[in-house]
């Protein structure tokens, strides 16, 4: 069975290294630095089905882009990252369409109990 | 108002009752009924307010002042007080004239009128309103009794007068209900009190003046028409006058109130930067954490692996330097140092700066053009926390030129020095630069957005001042003013 493939978009390097070190194993990377090649690499890749996407990023926040990803691509799973431990952001995050919040430093765990979840 | 006529009546009917001359005690009791005509209305007054009502009983109030007002008319003539004779134990006490039955008939049908009011206003009243009516319901039921009393000896029924002396514990009950029930706004009931002990007191006077100086039964008429016509330019210039004496009372409690609610808001603004602080803190502080701790949890599982390695040391020695950094800055946001005023030359301070930038000049190929018009730069300043301004701004000018760039310093000087840096980078937004200022507020990938927080709260703290004008795609330029 092919590997499914996950779109990770975060501006920081550390962040998406991080990434590629607890999901390379068992699934395709794909990497993004903004909002921008986010959806770009939508548009040309079909076969992400999943998106983790920091709530803050340069250009445009990942509130905004998670409401163009979930009209443009309803099909795609999106997973928010945030450093903000809010309430308030977790609950927009979920009723713009996000099906799970990470909160940073991320757990190893968690990402990858939350990924299984979705598949 | 209601408790002024009720006293100034006080003070006549105590000095009618003392009155030992047949013309004192006939002047007394005439006068007495100057201010007791008007504690009808008043009270018919004050009862409305206090139900609320007073708009829909506006015709009845001014029917009752209206009768009051005629009734007033013949308060100095025998046909409302015939004469004063021996009575009982008094030495002199007033007949009723003939149109007397009038006075009393108005005293009967307002008691029974407000007591009605009140009785009807009870059931719709929340707790408080309740506890209120309740109060003066029972203060009205023992006046109105005691003050009953007062009038059979004036028929020359031989009952004396006990009931006045009810009418005392009238106010203590007011005085209970301001206090427990708030029954009145007590400071408008100082300064109301005010104005009326001393509008008593000018009466008092004239009616003295009078009796001393004048005629008997002239000295009345005439003390009477003063007052009448003087009583309402006098009152306003009194309450002008407490008014006045009241208000500079209260400036500078309002002053003192307007410091408290200055100090409550600049405090809520405290919070509020905490809270952004705090808020901006966590994302700076969590992502390189992120990092360090997923790189730290892989490392005995892939220890032999070289990229790996290089990674490791590469991304995670950078990330716990950029903690150490936020800290850096954060303390000297929340902590600056002290000011410490020296001569400074602006101009060196500038060459200094644009040299200890000179590597990511040349590296981003921008080139730095200087034009220092200001006559000496010199002057008293702080040159380290100047050289922490201009630090920030030429940071951010080359950070903002992605593809090669200019930057343009200059200087200028008349009553301030001001010093000018442009750019031609990438520009900001209007939502951005409304947002330049606001700590962890950053345009940059890797920005901390205390930078432009610190330099504002430097020119601030030098009393100087500092403008951004910026758009996008067009530039940014930081005018700084720095006075001496």
């Amino acid at each position: 069975m092919d590997k499914v493939k996950i779109l990770i978009c975060d501006d920081e390097e550390g962040v998406r290294e991080s990434l590629r070190l607890i999901l390379e194993k068992d699934y395709e990377l794909v990497f993004a630095n903004d909002g921008e090649e986010t959806i770009n690499k939508i548009k040309q890749d079909n076969e992400i089905k999943i998106i983790l996407m920091d709530i803050k990023m340069p250009k445009r926040d990942g509130l905004n882009m998670l409401k163009q990803v979930k009209r443009d691509f309803p099909g795609v799973s999106v997973i928010m990252i945030t450093g903000y431990q809010t309430a308030e952001i977790a609950a927009e995050a979920i009723k713009l369409g996000a099906l799970d919040y990470i909160v940073k430093p991320i757990d190893s765990k968690q990402v990858l109990t939350s990924i299984r979840k979705l598949i | 108002m209601l408790n002024a006529t009720v006293a100034v009546w006080s003070l006549f009917l105590f000095l009618h009752y003392i009155s030992k001359t047949h013309q004192a005690a006939l002047l007394t009791g005439r006068l007495l009924h100057i201010s007791s005509v008007f504690i009808l209305p008043f009270y018919l007054l004050f009862i409305v307010h206090l139900l609320d009502i007073y708009k829909e009983k506006i015709r009845i109030i001014f029917s009752s002042f209206a009768l009051s007002l005629i009734l007033l008319c013949f308060s100095f003539t025998p046909f409302f007080i015939k004469d004063v004779s021996p009575k009982l134990n008094f030495t002199y006490y007033a007949d009723a004239g003939a149109f007397y039955i009038l006075w009393i008939a108005l005293y009967l049908m307002t008691a029974i009128y407000a007591l009605f009011l009140m009785i009807k206003a009870m059931p719709g009243a929340d707790k408080q309103k309740k506890n209120q009516i309740r109060y003066v319901l029972i203060a009205s039921v023992m006046s109105f009794a005691g003050g009953a009393t007062i009038y059979p000896l004036w028929y020359g029924v031989l009952m004396p007068p006990f009931g006045e002396h009810i009418i005392f514990i009238y106010p203590i009950i007011l005085a209970y209900a301001v206090l427990k029930h708030k029954l009145l706004d007590i400071e408008i009931v100082i300064r109301e009190t005010i104005t009326y002990s001393l509008l008593a007191l000018f009466i008092g006077i004239i009616y003295l003046l009078m009796v001393l100086f004048a005629d008997r039964f002239v000295a009345a008429a005439i003390s009477a028409v003063i007052i009448t016509i003087l009583f309402t330019p006098v009152k306003t210039h009194i309450q002008a006058l407490v008014d006045k004496f009241y208000a500079a009372g209260t400036r500078s409690k309002i002053k003192k109130e307007f410091e408290k609610f200055k100090n409550e808001l600049e405090q809520s603004d405290k919070m509020k930067a905490i809270a952004t602080l705090a808020a901006g803190m966590a994302h700076e502080i969590r992502n390189p954490l992120t990092a360090i701790k997923t790189f730290t949890e892989y490392l005995p599982e892939k220890f032999d692996d070289k990229v790996f390695r290089e990674k490791f040391t590469r991304i995670v020695g950078a990330e716990v330097e950029r903690i150490n950094s936020t800290i850096t800055q954060l303390l000297e946001f929340a902590k600056p140092k002290p000011l410490n005023l020296k001569n400074t030359d602006i101009h060196i301070l500038l060459n200094d700066t644009v040299a200890l930038l000179s590597e990511q000049l040349i590296k981003n190929k921008i080139t730095v053009h200087k034009a220092f018009k200001a006559a000496a730069g010199k002057m008293g300043s702080d040159p380290e926390k100047l050289r922490h301004v201009f630090f920030n701004i030429l940071k951010n000018a080359i950070e903002s030129i992605r593809n090669g760039g200019e930057i343009f310093i200059s200087t200028r000087q008349n009553k301030y020095l001001f010093v000018e840096i442009r750019d031609t980078g990438c520009g900001m937004t209007q939502e951005q630069l409304s947002r330049a200022y606001d700590p962890f507020f950053s345009n940059k990938e890797n920005g901390t957005g205390l930078g432009l927080s610190i330099v504002h709260s430097i020119m601030k703290e030098l009393k100087g001042g500092i403008i951004i004008k910026s758009e996008l795609g067009e530039g940014t330029t930081v005018v700084l003013k720095i006075g001496s």
